[in-house]
């Protein structure tokens, strides 16, 4: 519910001031980012800095890592003879926090998922369920050309917009061709066409740059709880400086932090942490998860790059 | 250990523990946070509970639940990414330890200052101070934190447990992170050192604590 306004007589203290009264109304950690000026008004745009006490569960350090969340709020002073807000609303400052939170989440497992492409489509559920990209993509590569008439199971139907979106394939003449994604993949990946591991590689791109697609519309099982715990140990892990030792319950303390509304099946998990370590997204020794070297290498690359 | 480091006495306005060895007993029966954000309610939790034993509270009397102070400081639902600041909470404290006869007096800028810190710590008819230290608190050697990423807008609560040449501090996030290394969370800064963090801009020396009422000073006078 909103509450109450701020309200300054000049520029001058509003400036002085509101870094604190912004504490005051919204909480620690909050902080004036950015002025803008316009002619009827000035804005502060407001963000806000989490510190978190990452650990590692297998030994004693620990770092507190800050988070800061950009654009979370925005106050809009009015000019006139003194400089008023609008109304303030705590919840909404939170619930806007949360969602900005969220992006760095899904930023940082789409990270995932292009630092372990490789080895994700070989998790074999996913890659069962991504056969229909696949079937596609190898028929259209090998064949030049595919008459729209053989398409007719289901979920090729469902895939084939994506691929066209994402630009692997493009539609023509009552049949589909190779696009111009697919011919730039073909020409820089020339010293393994038409292998296996061309095939895979490809799968994984498409994978990384259609996550989101595939996530919200296109059902596939095991990719999104496999990505999210791959996260979850990535993400602390990257932000500790070195990779941790998890256990499977620090998985799941891990995902819960990440997705508060996320429900950890304690026996899914363990099965996705097998995949997990089958696959070479993580390493397992007993019954202690690590990094894989290479993935580690790339995730820790990208993020730093972001 | 941890009833007698709260109760040394049996007589109201106990003087408060002074010795190296009884601040570390001390500590050790404070409690550490349960979460990043809440230091402050935890702050208040512990200097309450000290309190109200070393008055000799009865136990009728409604003691504040920790669930109580993250609701008026805002740490609420299932994401609290941070609490309201400590005058607010003070504010918010005061209905809370009315049954007690108590009340929370919060203390910033001009009217905060070393000596009122001193005076405050060494009262035994007062709790203990809880003050907020800036970001550069995390910063400093004597704490046992390595600090990834900016930090230039959070604030700390901790308690003070002794203010004379040096002070002696109780940091509740350290206590959660080494729960068995009274070194960590009970930390030693020379006089000049915790100035200069309490005083950090925009929180000028801010400085919380509980004393009673004038009813309460007379319901609890010493015999």
């Amino acid at each position: 519910m909103p509450t109450k306004t701020l309200e300054y007589p000049s520029r001058a203290a509003l400036e002085a001031h509101l870094p604190r009264d912004v504490q005051r109304v919204f909480g620690n950690g909050v902080y004036v980012e950015e002025w803008q000026e316009t002619p009827s008004a000035l804005h502060a745009r407001l963000g806000l800095e989490l510190p978190e006490i990452i650990a590692d569960p297998a030994g004693d350090e620990q770092v507190l890592s800050v988070l800061h969340l950009s654009q979370v709020g925005r106050l809009r002073f009015r000019r006139g003879d003194r400089l008023r807000s609008g109304p303030l609303d705590r919840q909404a400052f939170f619930q806007a926090a949360e969602a900005r939170r969220q992006d760095l989440v899904r930023r940082a497992e789409v990270t995932m998922l292009e630092s372990a492409k490789a080895e994700i489509v070989t998790v074999q559920p996913i890659g069962s369920g991504l056969n229909p990209i696949r079937e596609l993509l190898v028929y259209v590569h090998e064949e030049d050309k595919l008459d729209l008439a053989l398409i007719h199971r289901g979920k090729q139907k469902r895939y084939l917009p994506l691929l066209e979106s994402l630009g692997y394939l493009r539609r023509g003449r009552g049949a589909i061709h190779p696009g111009p994604e697919l011919q730039k993949f073909v020409h820089a990946r020339k010293d393994i066409d038409r292998t296996p591991e061309f095939y895979l590689a490809l799968l994984g791109e498409v994978l990384a740059r259609g996550y989101q697609d595939i996530r919200e519309g296109l059902n596939v099982q095991h990719l999104v709880p496999i990505v999210r715990a791959a996260n979850a140990y990535y993400w602390p892990s990257e932000r500790m400086g070195r990779p941790l030792a998890f256990k499977a319950a620090d998985f799941a303390v891990r995902l819960r932090q990440l997705h508060p509304n996320y429900r950890v099946d304690p026996m899914k998990l363990r099965n996705h942490l097998v995949d997990m370590a089958w696959a070479g997204i993580v390493e397992k020794n007993g019954s202690i998860y690590t990094a894989t070297p290479e993935v580690w290498e790339r995730y820790t690359q990208a993020m730093a790059a972001r | 250990m941890r009833g007698e480091a709260r109760i040394p006495g049996r007589r109201r306005f106990e003087d408060k523990p002074a010795t190296m060895a009884e601040l570390r007993i001390m500590s050790e029966g404070l409690q550490g946070q349960r979460a990043d954000a809440d230091c402050y309610p935890v702050c208040i939790k512990n200097v309450l509970d000290e309190y109200y034993g070393r008055m000799h509270i009865p136990p009728d009397v409604h003691r504040v639940a920790l669930n109580q102070l993250n609701k008026a400081c805002g740490l609420q639902g299932r994401y609290r990414p941070t609490s309201l600041p400590l005058d607010i909470l003070a504010a918010e404290t005061s209905s809370l330890v009315a049954p007690a006869r108590i009340q929370p007096v919060h203390r910033e800028g001009a009217r905060s200052d070393w000596s009122r810190l001193k005076e405050v710590c060494g009262d035994s008819e007062r709790s203990y101070p809880v003050v907020t230290m800036g970001p550069d608190f995390f910063h400093d050697p004597a704490t046992p934190y390595r600090v990834r990423g900016e930090l230039s807008s959070w604030h700390h609560g901790c308690v003070v447990l002794a203010a004379d040449d040096d002070v002696f501090l109780f940091d509740p996030l350290a206590k959660r992170s080494y729960p068995r290394e009274p070194a960590k969370y009970l930390l030693h800064l020379p006089r000049t050192r915790f100035l200069t963090l309490w005083g950090a801009d925009p929180y000028l020396n801010e400085l919380l604590w509980f004393e009673p009422t004038e009813e309460g000073l007379l319901a609890y006078e010493d015999p």
